[in-house]
């Protein structure tokens, strides 16, 4: 068929652009609340830190995917920790995913539920998300790739836009004392961080659907850090610049309480809460739709068949049943320090140990 | 008058006891019995025709012509049966008889006595024996361009239909087909669905060589192919594939022909027919080839690297792959300053959003999230919604459906009532409804809006549009502006995941690998600055200059 293939594949710059749509999700309104009240005046410098410590983490990442080539983490995992191991390490990530999809659905609902439909069920706001998430994850790998594509220049930019807006508002005092005296905090709030930048694993999975070209992966993925990092910086810089730290540590989302103290007169725009959300809302699609993708995908590889999509069909119920369960706070809450910590493990500790493994038994291998 | 005179009526079966009715029917159920034998008689006669005929012809023939021109007209005369429109005209000439067949309407008949019959009759040559070269005989004396030998018999009937004539020689298997074809049509017009200001005005009409003449005669270029092909298993419609064969797509034109030939059906008089049968997604809204009625918007999709579909019978030509930036695309970008072109473009996009989205945001803001408005706005929002009695998604549904309605009956009635129909339907309908409370002024000016920018897209996407317009308001009625993103997020999935023959229909706005298409994408810019054809199409040469030949 010529090049009429399904393009499944992708280019290194694709890569980064999943990366930031993965990534760039329900997190930016979810997170940092916490975030400032581990890190406070420092939330900005646990960012920059946690920034480079997961880019260094997802390098690698990249490199174990150069010593596996063609293969996903279903694969060489069990290959470079055993079979039983292999396979719990990869199940491991699995659960933390599948968790997060059911954390973020939920942040996702209790958002809209209380910012545009407070009579709502939030049951009622989160299926709605499930089942548009369900049909994108449905689809082929070149589509998804390009829904998430269309979303990033489109949503990123707005939702980027629109919080500049806040500006208007910005007291450059708050931000005083800019270098953090708290370090515990500011350490401690590295550890909160991963929730933003989560999602950068699927690395191991979708290394095998990158073609190498002029763009190497390790500055293709650099770039995606540093535009997830300037988006999150400057949400809580301009969070904290506007609140100050005490005022956003007393508000369950700053980015939406700072976004609807902006005023524009003689504009007929008002309640600029609602424009954010409209751009912040294909943006946690974009991260859903990935995560159901990884899971089912991770699913396919196990169990080797030729399609995800029944276990898309599979999957998303129990998805769907566990973001309900979660209805409560204190569930809710817990839920998600449960996916923090299971993801700092794995980014801590079992990639670089895969990492070293890798590089004993490459070793190991080239000398005979 | 007829004073002391006495009149009796009696029954006509009185005086004819055949005229009784009884009688008559008892006869008239004899004589359907006789009809209803003789056809199946006709029809068993034919069958065995048939299987006389097909002893000795090849499979999927239904016969053969055999050197005795008797049998050969008596074949076709069997074959042809009731078509009371096909002509046998024998020529007594200087060493035996023709027979010319041919379809009355369909051929030059002027043209067919002046180049064929008139140098036949006058011609001093003795027809060659039986067995020698009739073929040479025929070149040297008949003055007509096109002479053809085909040796299946069901393609000579197939063209013979088409408008060729039959020539065949008493003696001689060997049967000629002139080229002989004229026929009742429409001249090269404006198009109708295309308008351009400074563009060219020649469009596509329905018949098929006329609509390759028209390509030809603007590019003079040996690569530009035309391949012809049979689709339908009983009309036999032509449809020609045109490409440019050192810029197509590898791979594009095989899967074209591919699904073509796939193709089973009956008849086919519409383009859009193919359109159907070739798609992948039926069931989808949106269109997935593109259309061009002009061959100035043909070519131009020709020297992309794509394939034009043309069926014989449709002025509407098939572009495939076709995009969403491809379909919003206008001859008009084109023939207007870079500048005007782009904010042309621009706008075209703006109004496709507005034609899709713009009841369900006046739903979302209106019903669900009225602190989204000006205070002062949403006062007099509600002052004028309180004086109609019917919620406002019912409002905007029964406005969608009265927009339907009008757009469906000025499509269908005849040009002189379009404009009555229009003045009851804008001015008596509109105003009316307004008047008496029923709809809100607003909701009429957001409808009114929605259809005027649904007319700036192409008609194919537009209805599409007016599917998905439904499909969002629906939801923006059930979850107000969440509702109306969510459906935004379907439409998209579903639109990347659209495929053109393998081309995604929206994935390619933003895919960053395809980057160098903006500056013809949802832009344009000064075609010194654009010296490149668009990278989604895959053409093989993406440099717009000539090439070494071949």
């Amino acid at each position: 068929m010529g090049n009429l293939e399904r393009k499944s594949k992708m280019s290194a710059l694709q890569l980064a652009v999943v990366l930031v749509t993965t990534c760039v999700g329900g997190q930016i309104i979810l997170a940092p609340n916490e975030l400032i009240m581990a890190a406070g005046q420092g939330a900005w410098v646990s960012i920059i830190l946690g920034g480079m410590l997961y880019y260094t983490v997802s390098l690698l990442c990249i490199k174990i995917g150069e010593y596996y080539p063609q293969e996903s983490l279903v694969e060489f995992f069990p290959r470079i920790f055993g079979k039983g191991i292999g396979l719990a390490l990869t199940g491991w990530l699995w659960v933390t995913y599948f968790i997060l999809y059911a954390v973020i659905l939920q942040g996702l609902s209790r958002v809209i539920g209380l910012f545009m439909f407070d009579r709502t069920p939030v049951e009622v706001i989160g299926a709605g998300m499930a089942a548009v998430t369900v049909y994108c994850a449905l689809q082929d790998w070149g589509t998804i790739l390009r829904v998430l594509q269309l979303l990033m220049f489109s949503s990123v930019p707005m939702l980027v836009g629109i919080w500049l807006l806040t500006f208007f508002n910005f007291l450059p005092e708050n931000l005083l004392p800019l270098w953090p005296l708290d370090f515990k905090g500011v350490v401690k709030g590295i550890g909160i961080s991963w929730g933003m930048f989560s999602g950068y694993e699927v690395i191991l999975l979708l290394l095998p659907l990158v073609y190498r070209g002029k763009i190497a992966f390790a500055w293709a993925v650099g770039c995606a850090f540093g535009c997830m990092g300037f988006i999150f910086v400057l949400v809580v810089v301009v969070a904290v610049g506007v609140l100050t730290v005490k005022g956003a540590q007393n508000v369950p989302y700053p980015t939406l309480i700072v976004i609807r103290g902006v005023e524009l007169p003689g504009t007929f725009i008002e309640r600029l809460e609602n424009y954010l959300l409209v751009a912040w809302i294909p943006i946690v699609f974009d991260t859903l739709a990935m995560m159901l993708y990884f899971v089912s995908e991770t699913c396919r590889r196990w169990l080797k068949y030729e399609d995800h999509r029944p276990f898309v069909l599979l999957l998303a119920p129990a998805a769907f049943i566990l973001n309900v369960v979660l209805d409560t706070a204190k569930l809710y809450e817990q839920a998600g320090k449960l996916t923090n910590t299971m993801g700092l493990v794995f980014s801590l500790f079992v990639i670089p140990l895969a990492y070293i493994l890798a590089r004993i038994k490459r070793r190991d291998a080239r000398d005979g | 008058m007829h004073q002391g005179k006495t009149l009796n009526f009696h029954k006509l079966s009185t005086a004819i006891p055949s005229a009784a009715l009884a009688a008559t029917n008892e006869r008239l159920k004899a004589l359907r019995q006789l009809t209803s034998e003789g056809a199946k008689i006709g029809r068993d006669i034919s069958r065995l025709a048939a299987d006389l005929r097909k002893v000795a012809a090849p499979q999927q023939e239904p016969f053969i012509f055999t050197s005795d021109l008797e049998t050969n007209e008596r074949l076709l005369r069997s074959i042809l049966r009731d078509c009371e429109d096909v002509i046998y005209r024998t020529l007594a000439l200087k060493g035996g008889r023709a027979l010319l067949v041919y379809v009355h309407g369909m051929t030059d008949e002027a043209g067919l006595a002046k180049f064929v019959i008139q140098p036949l009759l006058e011609c001093s040559v003795t027809i060659p024996e039986p067995g020698a070269d009739i073929e040479s005989y025929i070149q040297q004396h008949i003055y007509a361009a096109g002479i053809q030998f085909i040796e299946q018999p069901s393609s000579i009937i197939g063209e013979m239909m088409g408008g060729r004539t039959l020539l065949l020689f008493d003696g001689h298997a060997r049967v000629a087909l002139i080229g002989t074809t004229q026929f009742a049509k429409r001249n090269v017009g404006d198009s109708k669905t295309e308008g351009v200001v400074r563009g060219p005005h020649e469009a596509f009409n329905e018949t098929l060589i006329d609509n390759i003449a028209l390509l030809r005669r603007r590019v003079r270029d040996p690569n530009l192919k035309i391949k012809i092909l049979n689709v339908g298993d009983r009309s036999g419609t032509r449809a020609a594939l045109a490409y440019v064969s050192n810029l197509v797509k590898p791979g594009l034109l095989e899967e074209v022909e591919k699904r073509i030939a796939a193709v089973s059906t009956d008849i086919v008089l519409t383009s859009f027919k193919i359109e159907e049968l070739i798609s992948k997604h039926p069931w989808s809204p949106f269109p997935q080839a593109e259309v061009a009625e002009r061959p100035d918007t043909l070519l131009n999709a020709l020297y992309g690297g794509r394939v034009g579909i043309m069926v014989d019978g449709t002025p509407l030509a098939l572009v495939v792959p076709a995009t969403f930036l491809s379909m919003m695309q206008a001859t008009d970008d084109y023939t207007t300053q870079p500048l005007g072109g782009m904010l042309i473009r621009m706008i075209r996009y703006l109004s496709s959003f507005l034609a899709v989205y713009l009841p369900a945001l006046y739903i979302s803001v209106v019903s669900f999230h009225p602190g989204m408005l000006p205070t002062t706005l949403a006062i007099s929002i509600a002052e004028l919604r309180s004086r109609t009695p019917f919620p406002s998604i019912l409002e905007a549904f029964g406005m969608i459906i009265i927009l339907e309605i009008f757009q469906e009956a000025i499509i269908r009635l005849p040009q002189r009532m379009v404009t009555a129909a229009s003045v009851v339907g804008g001015f008596v309908i509109g105003t009316t409804v307004v008047e008496a409370g029923l709809i809100n002024p607003l909701l009429v000016v957001v409808v009114a809006m929605t259809a005027i920018a649904s007319y700036t897209a192409s008609f194919d996407f537009a209805v599409g549009f007016r599917v998905v317009r439904i499909f969002t308001l629906l939801a923006a009625s059930v979850l107000g502006l969440y509702g109306t993103l969510l459906a935004l997020l379907f439409t998209t999935v579903h639109l990347c995941a659209l495929r053109s023959f393998g081309e995604s229909v929206l994935g390619g706005l933003f895919d960053i690998t395809l980057l160098e298409d903006w500056k013809d994408g949802i832009v344009r810019v000064p075609l010194k600055l654009n010296r490149t054809r668009p990278k989604v199409y895959g053409p093989q040469d993406r440099t717009r200059a000539g090439d070494d030949g071949g």
